[in-house]
């Protein structure tokens, strides 16, 4: 013990007056920023504070070892270990005496006696103290032990290996990072804790390769400098296997990893399989949701390598997929510089799996600057039935591109204007017709405020823009087209005292069209169109007698055929066609129940407890009694299929643990 | 190792890389004696003397003093020696009363009294900073602490190296014979021939990384028939490197 204090006492003598004065004079930056109207938090520059006390005691014990000068403590009988805890005892005494002269100027200066406690002092000042010390300590040997000695006991070969062996460590760490960077980015970036570790990792790895050259080299630099860098080597590749290993491990789960379902999912419009969200047994749990194919008749899941919230987008037909291929993010500019193609992949109905046709004017990772735009460069894409031409939205374009022909068009539209209202072309919900046309809508808003919905045909080879028709609004509306864009389904929202409308409109009949209210002044709708062409929708309810939930089903034309009431309770959600003629509704509040009603009797044939139809906002069209139209959700993340009416749910996701 | 000897060099090699600054060498210091180790620049001599106090490891064979290996035990070895490089290594930041009490703080043996006298002697003031002191202060400095803990072991990388000639006489004369006298064994690396050949009980000369001479003083001058610089010039002619 007094050996380390005396070498405790050499630093303290050689660092405490430049120290102690410096945070005297940072303790007036709080109070000083404070007259000058601007707030600064005593944590920070404490921890500032902190960086440079670690920098300084560090680089004092490094530089020890300059020009032979660390024999005048391997000269002494003070062993290694206690050269080393000495110098651990300066830094804290150092740290300690910096930290009262910083509070006492703080108190003395500030009017905030509140301030003047221990408490100010956390972890993080902690980390940052330990971070610098053995940061500065391992830089500061190096550059002691290395140049000029190195050149003399290694010869020029070593000193001509330096930049060589620098570009190599450069080039090898920014391929560790830049995959450590893309499980963090994908998998846990609601979680600082990998990255934390991964830090602190190096910073004490650097201090034990420190240590090791101390005590494994005492005067001879370069021995110390083999030492440092043999112990960051054998850091480096440890890491690397880690990072190697949790990329592969985390970001490629298979079905069996799948902990519970989440959303979106949906199933797939040619009802054979289904879409799924899961969470998985790794990453942050918000992060990381990826995507699965699940073949419901054989309960086989496959994830889709996918980046988050790019894809799948299905075509109409369930024949073409479009997704974005989760290749190594940080990597894409190098890759599209050395020739590679864009991450965006289309699968048609054959199998082929092929880049899809990208437009000219997206830069998509032909840049660095691209990477700021992880996970929203294209924000939709809608394929065409046969696979061929595929509508993509991104930024403030529409561009048409297809696979036999490249780029067809694209459209820039404007930014909102003043009115606020976007009025770029809706994807979602559009339809390819079979002329080849893309039937889409777009809100407008004209100068006197009035709102409006167009409906458009756009040719995908000019751009060009036909107005079908036009629909005048009172508030914004939610549309849904039927599956040969002949009609459109408008649900508005729900208006405080007023309720909410759904109205009927027949798109073929041109011009302005008018609508056709189906419901009005009702709570929390929802519709969507049956398989034979009816419609069915829900409410939880009218303004006047707001828990009579009701379900009604309409004509084509929309007259309304039946009037089912379903009792009091929570308003309910339209779900598939289950079965030919068997609609489901979901109610979900503190219980969610599923209700199967036979729309030609009226009956609710079946009450299931606990599941609801899996939430998708955009409907999909899966075909009624298909698989895919018979999923059942529930609230602790399980997914069902419902063999038929009267059968047990059998459990799909997550896969029962064998 | 033969029972008088307290410092055995056992087929030392010491390499940087490719270099191979000293080859094979073995030598054994007998205590209360005096070895002189010579050698031109860049011969080795203070990769040698590191070597001697476990500062650095031998690339291959090992030493051993007080009969112990010095790199394994360093710690504990060096409490009865005492090194003095050929630069003053004492941190300039420091005043020499700080130096001078860490020093106290190693060493059981110390003697504060004795240092206090020779700082006097020698007109060094305890108050002053380290960095402040001229290159011949510093070295008289550094060798009163070495002297400090009455060391049995005493390793001088070229002790007189900025010293005026008046200091340097006195040294070879007087400090290192009273050492001598005392019984302390003295190993110590020179350029300074005339000084050394007086006091000296044994002399190594190192030439290209190899002990080419290790001879008892008196027995060589005579059997050669030489002064010991005419016999150093002889063997190391050419064989010198710049540094």
């Amino acid at each position: 013990m007094r050996k380390i204090l005396a070498v405790a006492l050499l630093d303290f003598r050689r660092l405490a007056f430049g120290l102690v004065s410096g945070a005297l004079v940072a303790g007036l930056i709080p109070s000083l920023a404070s007259g000058l109207g601007a707030k600064v938090q005593v944590g920070a520059i404490l921890a500032v504070a902190f960086v440079v006390v670690g920098i300084a005691a560090g680089a004092t014990f490094g530089s020890d070892f300059t020009d032979g000068k660390s024999s005048f403590f391997f000269a002494r009988p003070l062993p290694t270990g206690v050269l080393i805890a000495g110098r651990f005892a300066a830094l804290l005494t150092l740290t300690a005496a910096a930290f009262f002269s910083f509070m006492t100027s703080f108190w003395i200066s500030s009017s905030d006696r509140s301030a003047w406690n221990l408490s100010v002092l956390t972890q993080f000042h902690a980390e940052v103290l330990l971070s610098a010390w053995a940061w500065s300590l391992f830089i500061s040997l190096a550059g002691a032990v290395r140049g000029r000695g190195v050149r003399v006991e290694g010869g020029m070969r070593a000193m001509l290996m330096i930049p060589v062996r620098l570009s190599l460590s450069m080039g090898a760490f920014l391929l560790v990072f830049g995959l450590f960077a893309d499980l963090v980015l994908r998998a846990y970036f609601n979680d600082f804790r990998p990255i934390k570790f991964f830090g602190l990792s190096w910073v004490a790895a650097s201090l034990v390769a420190s240590c090791v050259a101390i005590a494994g080299g005492r005067t001879e630099r370069l021995r110390i400098s083999q030492f440092q860098g043999r112990v960051m080597a054998a850091h480096f590749a440890l890491v690397s296997m880690v990072v190697v290993g949790a990329w592969i491990y985390v970001l490629h789960p298979g079905p069996e990893a799948i902990q519970r379902i989440d959303y979106p999912t949906w199933g797939s419009n040619d009802g054979r399989s289904a879409f799924v969200s899961g969470r998985v047994d790794r990453g942050d749990g918000l992060t990381f949701k990826p995507v699965f194919i699940l073949d419901i008749a054989s309960g086989q899941a496959q994830r889709l390598n996918a980046d988050p919230y790019q894809g799948p987008w299905i075509s109409a037909d369930g024949g073409t997929m479009v997704w974005s291929a989760a290749t190594p993010f940080f990597f894409r500019p190098l890759w599209r510089r050395m020739g590679g193609s864009t991450s965006y992949r289309v699968k048609t109905a054959s199998g082929q799996v092929s880049p899809l046709p990208m437009p000219r004017k997206l830069s998509d990772f032909s840049s660095v600057r691209d990477l700021t735009r992880f996970g929203d460069s294209v924000s939709w894409v809608l394929p065409s039935t046969d696979g061929d031409v595929f509508a993509i939205r991104w930024d403030r374009h529409l561009t048409f591109t297809s696979r036999s022909r490249g780029e067809m068009s694209d459209i820039e539209e404007p930014l909102p204007g003043s009115s606020g209202v976007w009025e770029g072309v809706n994807l979602q919900g559009a339809v390819f017709l079979p002329s080849g046309d893309l039937r889409a809508t777009r809100a407008r808003r004209d100068a006197s405020g009035v709102r409006s919905l167009n409906v458009i045909d756009i040719d995908p080879r000019s751009g060009s823009m036909k107005s079908v028709a036009s629909i005048r609004l009172d508030g914004p509306v939610r549309v849904k087209l039927d599956a040969k864009a002949a009609r459109a389904l408008l649900t508005s929202a729900t208006q405080p005292g007023r309720g909410a409308s759904i109205s009927l409109v027949d798109i073929n009949g041109g011009g302005e069209a008018r609508p056709t209210v189906l419901l009005n002044d009702v709570l929390s709708p929802t519709a969507n169109f049956l398989a034979d062409g009816r419609i069915a929708a829900t409410s939880g309810g009218s303004v006047g007698a707001w828990n009579k939930r009701a379900l009604k089903v309409f004509s084509p034309a929309g007259q309304l055929v039946r009037d089912i009431p379903i009792g009091d309770g929570l308003a309910p959600r339209l779900g598939n066609e289950m079965f030919p003629g068997i609609l489901a509704l979901g109610a979900s509040g503190f219980t969610d129940e599923l209700s199967l009603v036979d729309l030609e009797s009226g009956a609710v044939v079946r009450r299931i407890p606990n599941v609801f139809p899996p939430l998708w906002f955009f409907q999909s069209t899966t075909p009624p009694g298909t698989p895919a139209a018979r999923l059942l959700q529930s609230r602790d993340g399980r997914l069902y299929e419902l063999p038929s009416i009267n059968a047990e749910p059998r459990l799909l996701l997550p896969l029962e643990k064998r | 190792m033969t029972d008088e000897a307290l410092v055995r060099v056992e087929s030392v090699s010491v390499r940087y890389n490719k270099q191979l600054v000293v080859d094979q060498v073995s030598l054994e210091v007998a205590r209360g004696s005096v070895y002189a180790l010579l050698g031109r620049n860049g011969a080795g001599k203070s990769s040698l003397m590191r070597c001697l106090l476990g500062l650095q490891k031998p690339t291959s064979g090992r030493v051993l003093i007080f009969g112990e290996d010095v790199w394994t035990h360093r710690a504990r070895l060096v409490a009865r020696a005492a090194y003095v490089p050929e630069t003053s290594d004492a941190p300039g930041q420091l005043r020499v009363r700080d130096v001078v009490a860490f020093h106290h703080s190693m060493y059981p043996t110390w003697d504060q009294v004795a240092v206090k006298a020779r700082l006097g002697r020698i007109g060094v003031s305890e108050t002053a900073m380290v960095s402040a002191l001229s290159k011949g202060q510093r070295a008289l400095f550094t060798l009163a602490l070495a002297l400090g803990s009455k060391p049995e072991l005493l390793v001088l990388d070229d002790p007189t190296l900025g010293l005026d000639v008046v200091a340097r006489n006195d040294f070879f004369s007087d400090f290192i014979g009273e050492l001598a006298d005392r019984g302390t064994t003295v190993i110590l690396t020179t350029h300074d021939l005339a000084g050394v050949e007086g006091i000296a009980d044994r002399v190594g000369i190192l030439q290209g990384s190899r002990l080419a001479l290790d001879e008892d003083v008196e027995q060589m001058k005579i059997s050669r028939g030489q002064s010991l610089e005419q016999i150093f010039t002889d063997l190391t002619r050419g064989s010198g490197r710049v540094s």
